[in-house]
C-alpha cells in the first residue's frame, strides 16, 4: 500500500468510469477494498464490520458515474460517502456493544507480518493510547493523512472542511503526539 | 512540549481561527505529508542548517510522524468483483430485487412429490421471534440470495417465510398453483399450511416435502440434510425416501437413500438463526463450510482422517481471528490464515507446549485431546479447558474461575508469542523518517 493513491486518480480511470467500463471499476474495488474497509472499521470501533458499507459506496460510486459527485477523484468520493454510512451505523448502539462484546473475546490467530514485531511492544501501545487521546476529528484527519495516505485537498473533500483546517489540524495532532510519546523520543 | 526557538518561517500565517499549532510544524508535516512547495521545503532546509536546535525538532517530529504510520490493515476478505457491484447497481437502477450473481443454478431432479398439508407454525418463541431480525420482503417468484456473512428473510406469497443463510441461494416459484423452492446452502422454512398445494423444496440431493411446519434444509453439493423442529417433512433421493419427525435429521449424500437419526439438541443446528456460530461434535469438513460462508475465506483441510475431527464450541459476534483460534485449539490442528486462505494442518506428532513458537500460528498446547477444549456459552467470552469427560462443563455453565483463568493466560501466550525486541526503538528506527515509514507496519489491536 502506497503512500498515495495518485496512480489510480488519473483522468483515463474517471473517463472510463463514466464510459461504464466494468474494468475500471475493478481497478477501483482493488485499490479501495482495504482501505475503505479499514476506515470504516476505524469509525465503527469494530473488526468485522463494514464490508457492507463499503460495497454500498461501490455501488453508488457506479451508478452515479454517469452525473455530477464522481469527477476525476474517486478517493474523496469513496471516503465521504463511506464514512456517511459508517457514521449512520455507528448510532446505532447495538454496535457497540457488540463491539464492547468482542473485545471479552479470545486473543487471535494471525499470520505473522513485519508489524507484528512491533504488535506487542510498548510503543504500539503507547501509539495506540496517544491516538486515542487526540480529539475524535483531529484523530480523523491525522489517520486519513497517515493511514490512508490522502493529500489534505481529499481530506478536506472527505470531511467537507477547508484545507486549511486540514493543515490545522494535523499540526495540532503532531503537537499531541510529540507531548504523549515524550518517553520515547530522543530527547532535546 | 514546544521545540527551541525558532524563527517564523516567511509566508505569514492563515488568518483562521483555528490556526496550525506552530508554523513551523505546519511547514514540516507539509514536507512530511509531501505537500509542501519548493520554496517551502527551501524555507525548511535554511531553517535547519540554522541551528542543531532546529535540526533536532525537525527528527522529533519526523520522528512521530514516523511511528504513527500504520499500515492499511489486510482484510479478511478479499475485494468483491466488479460485476457483483455492477449487477447489484443495475438491479437498483432497475428497481428489482437484489440478485446477486452466484454459481449457477443446479438443474432439479426430476423426482415424484405429491401434496401434503402444512400446519401453520408457532411454537413459542424459541426460533419464530428472532427470525424476523432482518428485514422482509414480499415475494410471488423470484430469487435471493446472500453473500458472505448475510442472512435475508423472505416472505412467501402463501405466507410462509425463510430465512436464508450465508452464501445461500434460493429461487422461490410460490403462487396459487405451485410452492417450489430450489435450495443451494442452508435455510429455515415456516411453511403455511394449504392441503392442496405441496411446498417442495428442490436441492442438487434431492427433494424435501413438506408434511409439517419447521424444519432446516442445508444442501451443499450433492449433500442434503434436514432437520425438523416441528412437523414431519418427506425426504426423497434417487436412492430412497425416509420421513423425517420433529426432533430428528437426516443426511444423504451422493444420491443415497436418507439416513435418519434422533438429534437430542437441534440448537446448535440453528443457531445460525440466530447469528451464532454453534458446533457441537462437528467434524472439521462441516466446520470448514460454515467458516467460509460466514467469513468468505478458503477453508484449506489436509488429506487423511483429520477433517473427521470433530469440534464443539460455539460464538456469537466473533471474527474468523477468534473463531479459528479456539476452533483450531479444540481439533488439535494448526491454523494459519494468509489472503483469505485459511490452512488446517495436520497436528504435530509430539504435542508438548509449544508456546514459544515464533509466530502467530496456533498449536496445541499441552495434552489436550480433540474436544477437551471447550468453549462455554460464548458471551462471555471463555475457553474452559477440561480433562476429558470430568472436565467437560455443559453448555451454559459457566466453567470454574481459576481453570478459566489459567487458561486464558496461556491462551495469550500463544497469541503474544512473538518475539519482540526490548527496546521500542528497534521499531521507531525501523520507521524512520524519510519515506522508511513504510516498515513501521503497526497493526490495529491484534
Amino acid at each position: 500500500m502506497g503512500d498515495s493513491f495518485a496512480p489510480l486518480e488519473d483522468e483515463s480511470i474517471a473517463r472510463r468510469l463514466r464510459a461504464g467500463d466494468p474494468a475500471a471499476l475493478q481497478s477501483v474495488i482493488d485499490a479501495y477494498w482495504a482501505p475503505l474497509l479499514d476506515y470504516v472499521q476505524s469509525i465503527l470501533g469494530d473488526p468485522d464490520e463494514g464490508e457492507d458499507i463499503v460495497q454500498e459506496a461501490l455501488v453508488r460510486l457506479w451508478t452515479k458515474r454517469g452525473s455530477g459527485p464522481v469527477d476525476t477523484p474517486v478517493a474523496p468520493f469513496l471516503f465521504r460517502v463511506v464514512r456517511n454510512l459508517a457514521l449512520n451505523r455507528s448510532r446505532d448502539l447495538g454496535v457497540r456493544m457488540r463491539f464492547a462484546l468482542s473485545r471479552l473475546g479470545m486473543p487471535v490467530v494471525r499470520s505473522p507480518t513485519p508489524a507484528d514485531d512491533c504488535a506487542a511492544s510498548e510503543l504500539a501501545t503507547a501509539v495506540d493510547a496517544a491516538l486515542a487521546r487526540l480529539p475524535a476529528r483531529r484523530r480523523e484527519v491525522f489517520e486519513l493523512s497517515r493511514v490512508h495516505g490522502l493529500s489534505y485537498q481529499q481530506i478536506a473533500e472527505v470531511l467537507e472542511i477547508s484545507p486549511q483546517t486540514v493543515a490545522n489540524q494535523m499540526s495540532r495532532a503532531l503537537l499531541d503526539l510529540r507531548g504523549h510519546l515524550s518517553a520515547f523520543l530522543p530527547s532535546t | 512540549m514546544m521545540g527551541p526557538q525558532r524563527p517564523p518561517l516567511p509566508g505569514g500565517g492563515p488568518d483562521s481561527p483555528d490556526e496550525p499549532a506552530d508554523e513551523v510544524d505546519d511547514v514540516i508535516i507539509r514536507a512530511l505529508q509531501g505537500e509542501a512547495t519548493s520554496a517551502q521545503l527551501a524555507d525548511l532546509r535554511r531553517w535547519c542548517g540554522k541551528s542543531t536546535e532546529n535540526e533536532a525538532h525537525y527528527q522529533r517530529v519526523a520522528e512521530v510522524w514516523a511511528m504513527t504510520r500504520r499500515a492499511v490493515k489486510t482484510p479478511l476478505r478479499s475485494a468483491p468483483s466488479a460485476e457483483r457491484i455492477t449487477v447489484e447497481a443495475n438491479a437498483r437502477l432497475g428497481g428489482t430485487r437484489r440478485a446477486l450473481p452466484r454459481s449457477e443454478p443446479r438443474a432439479p431432479r426430476a423426482l415424484l412429490l405429491s401434496a401434503a398439508a402444512v400446519a401453520a407454525v408457532l411454537l413459542g418463541g424459541f426460533l419464530l421471534g428472532r427470525l424476523w431480525t432482518g428485514p422482509a420482503s414480499t415475494f410471488a417468484a423470484t430469487e435471493l440470495s446472500t453473500g458472505v456473512g448475510e442472512m435475508a428473510t423472505a416472505n412467501l406469497s402463501d405466507g410462509s417465510t425463510l430465512r436464508l443463510a450465508p452464501r445461500s441461494r434460493v429461487v422461490m416459484e410460490v403462487g396459487s398453483a405451485r410452492r417450489d423452492v430450489h435450495l443451494e446452502g442452508q435455510a429455515f422454512f415456516t411453511v403455511a399450511e394449504n392441503a392442496s398445494v405441496p411446498f417442495i423444496v428442490h436441492t442438487a440431493a434431492g427433494q424435501a416435502r413438506v408434511l409439517g411446519t419447521r424444519f432446516q434444509v442445508v444442501a451443499i453439493d450433492d449433500d442434503v440434510r434436514v432437520v425438523v423442529v416441528e412437523g414431519r417433512v418427506a425426504i426423497e433421493t434417487e436412492g430412497g425416501q425416509a420421513e423425517v419427525q420433529a426432533g430428528e435429521s437426516s443426511r444423504a449424500s451422493g444420491g443415497e437413500a436418507p439416513q435418519v437419526e434422533r438429534v437430542d439438541d437441534m440448537r446448535p443446528m440453528l443457531a445460525w438463526l440466530d447469528g451464532q456460530l454453534v458446533f457441537q461434535d462437528t467434524p472439521l469438513r462441516d466446520v470448514a463450510w460454515e467458516l467460509e460462508a460466514r467469513f468468505g475465506v478458503e477453508v484449506v483441510l489436509p488429506p487423511g482422517p483429520t477433517a473427521d475431527r470433530v469440534v464443539s464450541a460455539s460464538f456469537t459476534n466473533e471474527g474468523l481471528d477468534q473463531v479459528l483460534s479456539v476452533v483450531c485449539r479444540v481439533a488439535s490442528v494448526s491454523c494459519s490464515v494468509q489472503d483469505s486462505v485459511v490452512t488446517i494442518r495436520d497436528p504435530e506428532p509430539e504435542t508438548s507446549a509449544r508456546v514459544t513458537a515464533p509466530s502467530a500460528t496456533i498449536s496445541p498446547v499441552g495434552r489436550i485431546g480433540h474436544e477437551s477444549l471447550r468453549r462455554i456459552n460464548s458471551g462471555g467470552g471463555v475457553l474452559s479447558r477440561g480433562d476429558g469427560d470430568h472436565g467437560r462443563a455443559e453448555r451454559g455453565r459457566h466453567p470454574e474461575p481459576d481453570r478459566d483463568r489459567r487458561q486464558h493466560r496461556e491462551h495469550r501466550v500463544v497469541a503474544l508469542g512473538v518475539p519482540c525486541a526490548p527496546s521500542p526503538h528497534r521499531c521507531v528506527r525501523a520507521g524512520r523518517a524519510g519515506g522508511a515509514a513504510e516498515t513501521l507496519r503497526r497493526t490495529h489491536r491484534l
